[in-house]
């Protein structure tokens, strides 16, 4: 009965748009292309073009004005390539984005493994715990700045206090990589737990339950079923995690401006410093570096959507 | 049969014990640049430099804020910095409604081929184009205004991905009997489909906002007069002008810290919802 009404019914609106429907379909197809237009616009204008403009910018030599001045073919990767300087820089990257990846995960998990347990009050330790993520880099780093400042910042007030002598963390080549490095784990620490609580949210409870019943004690359950569950969230942090430290560049700039003598200067610092640092105006070196960065996020990128692809597969 | 029992319940007891105090040591060190930046920025410079007795909190004063906004113009950066998240915030969030609906439902060809287009801008780092997009800016003599700030982010893939990812559980059906009975594009989007993807629109509003008042490396490029700096650029600014002033400084920090801590204390599962969201991409 309500079958055939639906039935009827349909018929009915087919009768009604069947006159209209090739009109109606070429109408929506121009709506939606109006309303592709903005992004596509957009992307092609601060994106797409962008990216080719820096590749051609990467094969031109740059006069003093900053102008590209004629082809110069592959001498400015050549000249990054030979510049010792420049393999120094690219250790220094990788072993911070390093430093930061395992930050991020070790201090991540510490963090909320214990607020996944079912203890009063986890939930005010939840929001308490994931609160840096409302700190900006520049708000972080101006407030790690004067902590760590040489002379009168907290730290080394608590340390010549109690008998220390104070540690030079933002203008000694020893100390200032290290004290970049826990500014931007601490930054995004909270980010890291948001994520992760997620991931470990989302476990079934039944699996847990029965391996509980089977004998698993609370550290077995959490090493052999937890962790392998939560896999994908934690390649997607190291992913994340790798690409963030690549592209660091406030906390450099406030805390350390890449140096002393070089020792906080990354990739990305780098770009800056060759493109608008004082007395510099190289755009062909920097968009050379800029392509070296491209390429690394980029490779970065497909190993996510590699390793993601089979994970939906299976 | 009792024994045995009443062991497990201590050890039970001493575990989440020992799990307190492991959340309490965390909580501090976590939360300790947080409390010292409002903490701070709340205390004379001269209690501050005591050192330890410095942290508690006995001769708050609004003094800090108010010097703060005489070494630079905190107040000007600020509405600033308002103008650039609202423009953006809002150019990102229209421009993801609309580019969205047009691929899920207006019957376009490729659109599979065009939303792989606009992933693939995501494995474009910002950090790599903004050279170009410095020529760009400049050559539209835009260098040092506001709208430079936000034009080269008026669209995010992001946006877009969310976007895409809540209509395409809204039924086709629905929207084409929607339009069938006269509705326009514009109503349907407004008063059926934006309230049943209202969780998605909260959360991609809220992670736009925070992203465009966060924004650093692009600002300090194309703004140069501090009339014209974000006050993410400001406070930096005012960090290297006033170093050794530690409670100016915090209470730079605090000022722009204390916009996004309101909005997210008072919409926090959004958030977590939006960026989580976003990680399953």
């Amino acid at each position: 009965m309500s079958a055939s009404t639906t039935a009827e019914r349909r018929v009915a609106v087919g009768q009604r748009r069947a006159p209209s429907a090739q009109s109606w379909l070429r109408s929506d197809r121009r709506v939606g292309v109006a309303l592709l237009a903005p992004a596509f616009a957009a992307f092609a204008v601060f994106v797409f073009y962008p990216l080719g403009k820096v590749i051609w910018l990467s094969t031109q030599g740059t006069d003093i004005f900053g102008q590209a001045a004629g082809f110069v073919g592959a001498k400015n990767f050549v000249t990054i390539f030979t510049d010792p300087q420049f393999g120094a820089t690219m250790l220094r990257t990788g072993a911070f984005c390093l430093a930061v990846v395992a930050g991020r995960i070790v201090l991540g998990l510490l963090i909320t493994i214990p607020l996944t347990t079912k203890l009063r009050g986890i939930p005010v330790f939840r929001a308490l715990l994931t609160s840096p993520m409302v700190v900006s880099v520049s708000a972080a780093s101006v407030a790690f700045a004067a902590m760590l400042a040489p002379g009168n910042g907290l730290v080394n007030s608590v340390i010549t206090r109690f008998g220390g002598s104070a540690i030079p963390f933002l203008t000694s080549t020893q100390w200032a990589f290290a004290s970049v490095i826990v500014v931007t784990v601490w930054g995004s620490i909270g980010f890291t737990v948001l994520l992760m609580l997620g991931a470990f949210g989302a476990i079934d409870h039944d699996v847990v339950e029965a391996a509980h019943l089977d004998g698993a004690g609370p550290f077995r359950t959490l090493w052999s079923i937890s962790l392998p569950l939560v896999t994908p969230t934690l390649f997607f942090i190291v992913v994340t995690g790798a690409v963030e430290g690549l592209t660091t560049f406030g906390q450099i700039q406030i805390l350390t401006g890449g140096g002393p003598a070089n020792s906080t200067t990354t990739l990305v610092y780098n770009i800056y410093q060759s493109a608008f640092g004082a007395g510099s105006a190289n755009f062909g070196l920097a968009a050379a570096l800029g392509v070296v960065l491209f390429l690394l996020v980029l490779a970065l990128s497909l190993v996510q959507f590699g390793v993601l692809e089979k994970r939906v597969n299976y | 049969m009792r024994s045995p029992k009443r062991r497990s319940s201590m050890r039970a007891r001493m575990r989440s014990a020992l799990l307190y105090v492991w959340l309490v040591a965390a909580v501090i060190v976590v939360c300790f640049p947080l409390y010292y930046i409002f903490e701070g920025a709340l205390t004379p410079t001269a209690w501050l430099d005591q050192g330890l007795e410095g942290l508690v909190p006995i001769h708050l004063t609004l003094d800090n804020v108010i010097r703060a906004t005489q070494v630079i113009p905190l107040g000007r950066q600020f509405g600033n910095s308002v103008v650039v998240t609202i423009c953006q915030t809002l150019l990102q969030v229209a421009i993801g409604i609309a580019t969205a609906y047009a691929l899920v439902f207006c019957r376009l060809r490729g659109t599979r081929a065009l939303f792989l287009v606009l992933l693939s801008s995501m494995m474009i780092p910002a950090e790599t184009t903004l050279i170009a997009n410095y020529l760009t800016i400049s050559s539209w003599h835009l260098i040092d205004t506001v709208p430079a700030v936000f034009l080269p982010f008026v669209a995010s893939a992001l946006s877009i991905f969310l976007f895409r990812q809540a209509f395409l559980s809204f039924p086709g059906e629905l929207r084409d009997a929607a339009l069938l009975d006269g509705a326009g594009h514009f109503r349907f989007i407004r008063s059926m489909l934006l309230p049943v993807v209202r969780p998605t629109l909260i959360s991609v509003t809220l992670v736009s906002a925070t992203a465009a008042w966060n924004g650093f490396f692009w600002p300090l490029l194309v703004t140069n007069s501090p009339d014209n700096r974000t006050v993410q650029v400001g406070i930096a600014q005012l960090s290297s002008a006033e170093a050794t002033d530690i409670g100016v400084v915090l209470a730079g920090a605090a000022m722009v810290t204390l916009p996004v801590l309101i909005v997210v204390l008072l919409a926090q599962r959004f958030l977590a919802g939006g960026i989580t969201a976003g990680a399953l991409k």
